[in-house]
């Protein structure tokens, strides 16, 4: 059973429509990257599977439930890291851990060891007497998610978690989400770094309170630009207009556009159709010529999908 | 999930919150003491620089060249000394005003011109009273002692005038010998059967009589008619000595026409009565010309006495009221910024998506600031009391009830400002609103009974006002709880707990 499903949800605020027929399932024991720029919705589609927000319609179950309905024993299966860590400055940060553990209701038998395993896990075990309201940015945002982590929640909801983080962190926090994947937890990860994507098993790509695409990382990438992409360069400098255009003319040619090194080309797999380019040029006697397959980055990815989707209402330049 | 499981996490929330709301408090040491320390310094320097007695108003006298007051005014000022300095006199009513707004004086005192006059054309003369005060109650003080002086000095003119009356009718005492004799001639006449002899000297204690009356009327007449008129009159002895004189005239006239008839046993009757009456006027007259004058013209003084223990000083009276007024003050600061403080840390989030539940909730903070409150407030009553001297006369036990309910109230009337109040500023405003309604309306200065029925109303908002009632009559009245400003508090504390629970309810609902 699908640990999220969403079905037409919508939210408005007022005359706002901030989730606009939503459609999602997020399958157990994995990572759904929710990946959208500022403003797109992602917190409020965060908050309503949390049974904070409530929709104004369509259908949204979590673990089987709606969230509006959950008892409080469901709501021990989810863990929560809010966009901003919820902490108390005056509080250590074993206490602020102490603290969420009793919400969570963890008994006192067990509950010192779970503790001491989240502070290591999160890699403050040397800090945890440290005032929270003292601890750096960094520390804070992994207290926040050992809070989450409390409960040992089946799913875990964390808004952008790395919003902020340094490079380092950043590539930390991801470590401890696949490890919690490998351990078996479902995990709903909303972010603004495309590049993040990568990470994920599944990525839905929000725009305007809509989902454009959920796809797999690399399925995402070839959705986005319609298949692979090679880099042609000419030894000799440069290719005539006759050239490209007869090169786009070849059937696995899906387009081309020039780039300062050469031509660009989305054919329909890289690994076959880079012999058969090869060949076109060769007879064209265009002299010695190096093909290389492109793995464009995740920004472009998410440009392409953004312009695909509706280039005016997710504010992407054409 | 079992239901013991489900209250087991609850109570583990409470004592969670419980805990978290300690910390949080305890980890502010310096706020603590100021909360305990710094409103007992300030009670402590209250009650050393208060002074129970206000300084003498500084009053410059104005008596118009001529009049009897000139010659007195020094004399009416000494004996008003706790309220007034004598600061001269002068005849100059413009110089005084003058000397008065530049601040030399506190007060002028104008007598009229010409008082004697006024009152014999039916009027009361009036003495001017000018000052600079704008403090109402110095305002009031000095109308108070102005009173005070004026009575003072109507007095002072009353017990001089009866003196005069005392010293006048003194010579009489010769006259009530001679009426005295005459009445033992008469009664020796009768002992021997000499009705002639009788008749004679009935004569003549008629004429001494009528004498006595005359000399005793022209003597005494303003005094009598003075203590006559004076409130609250003894029945002046002078006026039931005339009253009596002129029974005892109608008396001897019947012994006279007794004696023409010879009926000798029935005169010796009259007789004996005519000497109980003479006897009586000579005590009533012995009575007006022995009391002192200041008594009779002022016969009544009054004796205030408090129930419990009246001699409470100044901090006494205030101590229990402050104790009140910071307790609730600790409860309101405190609930009103819980939830708009988790709701800026954050936290409110973490409770909405998590199983925490109003109830839990709203106790671990209630017990947490209670804990606190109670330390506290049990450390203030005991500095109040044992550095302080202020009494404790009632029951400890019923101060805990008190300082309990009312803590419990204002913590409940705290959540209730922290969960309409969207910033952290709106919430100290609106704690800051309570604190001053609190000074004016809760009893602190001014009783509540003084207040206009409207206005008590927002007096029966604040739980300081049910607290500060209690807890006078128990620390310094000695008297137990009084029940139904005790279940007024219980009612207010569950109403606030009711709205507060209702209010976290619908702050930790789905939006």
């Amino acid at each position: 059973m699908d640990v999220v499903t969403c079905h037409h949800l919508v939210r408005t605020f007022g005359s706002q429509t901030v989730l606009d027929g939503v459609d999602l399932t997020v399958a157990p024991g994995t990572i759904l990257g929710l990946i959208g720029p500022s403003g797109c919705g992602k917190t409020t589609l965060v908050r309503t599977l949390l049974g904070i927000i409530e929709p104004t319609s369509g259908d949204v179950r979590v673990l089987g439930t709606p969230p509006t309905k959950f008892s409080s024993a469901q709501r021990t299966h989810i863990g929560y890291m809010p966009q901003a860590p919820a902490l108390f400055p005056n509080l250590s940060i074993h206490n602020n851990l102490r603290f969420a553990a009793s919400l969570y209701g963890v008994r006192r038998r067990g509950r010192r060891r779970r503790l001491n395993q989240l502070l290591d896990f999160v890699g403050l075990a040397d800090d945890r007497r440290k005032l929270a309201g003292a601890a750096s940015g960094g520390m804070q945002r992994r207290l926040a998610l050992a809070q989450a982590l409390v409960p040992d929640p089946e799913l875990v909801v964390l808004d952008e978690p790395t919003a902020g983080v340094d490079p380092i962190l950043r590539a930390r926090f991801w470590s401890y989400f696949r490890d919690l994947r490998h351990a078996g937890r479902t995990l709903v990860v909303s972010t603004q770094y495309v590049g993040e994507a990568v990470d994920c098993d599944v990525v839905a790509v929000m725009c305007a309170g809509r989902i454009v695409a959920v796809e797999a990382p690399e399925a995402l990438r070839r959705r986005a630009f319609g298949g692979d992409i090679v880099e042609l360069s000419a030894e000799r400098g440069w290719f005539t207009r006759e050239e490209v255009d007869k090169l786009a003319t070849e059937p696995y040619v899906i387009s081309t556009y020039r780039t300062a090194d050469g031509v660009r080309m989305v054919v329909e797999d890289a690994a076959t159709d880079t012999p058969r380019l090869l060949g076109v040029l060769q007879n064209a006697d265009v002299g010695p010529v190096t093909v290389n397959q492109i793995t464009p980055d995740y920004d472009e990815v998410f440009v392409a999908i953004m312009r695909e989707a509706d280039a005016a209402s997710c504010a992407v330049p054409a | 999930m079992s239901a013991g499981a489900a209250t087991l996490r609850r109570s583990a929330q409470t004592f969670g919150f419980l805990r978290k709301e300690a910390i949080d408090v305890g980890r502010q040491p310096r706020l603590v003491l100021m909360l305990v320390v710094g409103p007992f310094l300030i009670l402590l320097a209250f009650g050393l620089g208060y002074r129970r007695s206000p300084d003498p108003y500084r009053t410059l006298f104005v008596t118009p060249a001529g009049t009897l007051f000139a010659s007195q005014v020094q004399n009416y000022a000494q004996e008003l000394g706790k309220y007034v300095r004598f600061a001269g006199t002068t005849e100059d009513a413009a110089g005084a005003e003058s000397r008065l707004r530049r601040g030399d004086v506190d007060v002028v005192v104008e007598f009229p011109a010409d008082p004697l006059g006024t009152v014999l054309s039916g009027h009361q003369a009036s003495v001017g009273v000018l000052h600079t005060r704008l403090d109402p109650v110095e305002q009031t003080a000095i109308d108070f002692a102005a009173r005070l002086a004026v009575d003072s000095i109507n007095s002072q003119i009353l017990a001089s005038i009866v003196t005069q009356g005392q010293q006048a009718a003194r010579p009489l005492g010769d006259v009530f010998s001679t009426a005295t004799a005459a009445v033992h001639s008469v009664d020796s006449a009768v002992a021997a059967a000499d009705q002639a002899g009788a008749v004679l000297a009935a004569k003549d204690l008629r004429a001494q009589v009528g004498q006595l009356r005359s000399v005793l009327e022209r003597t005494m007449g303003i005094a009598g008619q003075l203590v006559d008129t004076a409130p609250g009159s003894l029945a002046g002895p002078a006026s039931t000595a005339s009253t009596t004189l002129g029974q005892l005239e109608d008396k001897v006239a019947a012994l006279q026409s007794t004696l023409s008839g010879g009926a000798l046993d029935t005169a010796r009757q009259q007789l004996a009565d005519i000497d109980k009456t003479m006897t009586t006027v000579h005590e009533n007259f012995d009575a007006f010309t022995t009391v002192q004058a200041d008594v009779l013209v002022r016969p009544f003084v009054s004796q205030v006495t408090a129930v419990g223990d009246g001699d409470n000083t100044i901090t006494d009276f205030y101590a229990p009221a402050a104790v009140v007024l910071l307790v609730q003050q600790f409860g309101v600061a405190f609930g009103a910024v819980t939830f708009v403080r988790e709701r800026s840390l954050g936290t409110v989030e973490m409770y909405r998506a998590g199983p925490v539940s109003a109830g839990p909730l709203l106790l671990g903070k209630y017990l947490g600031y209670f804990v606190i409150g109670g330390v506290v407030a049990a450390l203030l009553v005991t500095l109040v009391v044992q550095l302080l001297g202020v009494p404790l006369h009632g029951d400890p036990a019923a101060v805990t009830v008190v300082l309990g309910l009312v803590l419990l109230a204002s913590v409940g009337l705290g959540f209730m400002i922290s969960l309409m109040s969207r910033t952290d500023t709106q919430a100290v405003q609106y704690s800051m609103i309570v604190l001053l309604a609190s000074l004016f309306f809760s009893g602190f200065f001014l009783a509540v009974e003084r207040l206009a029925y409207p206005a008590r109303i927002i007096s029966w908002l604040l739980p300081a006002t049910f607290g500060i009632t209690l807890l006078r009559d128990v620390m310094l009245r000695g008297i137990s709880l009084r029940p139904s400003t005790t279940l007024a508090l219980c009612a207010y504390t569950v109403v606030v707990v009711l709205l507060s629970y209702l209010g976290t309810r619908r702050l930790l609902a789905a939006r």
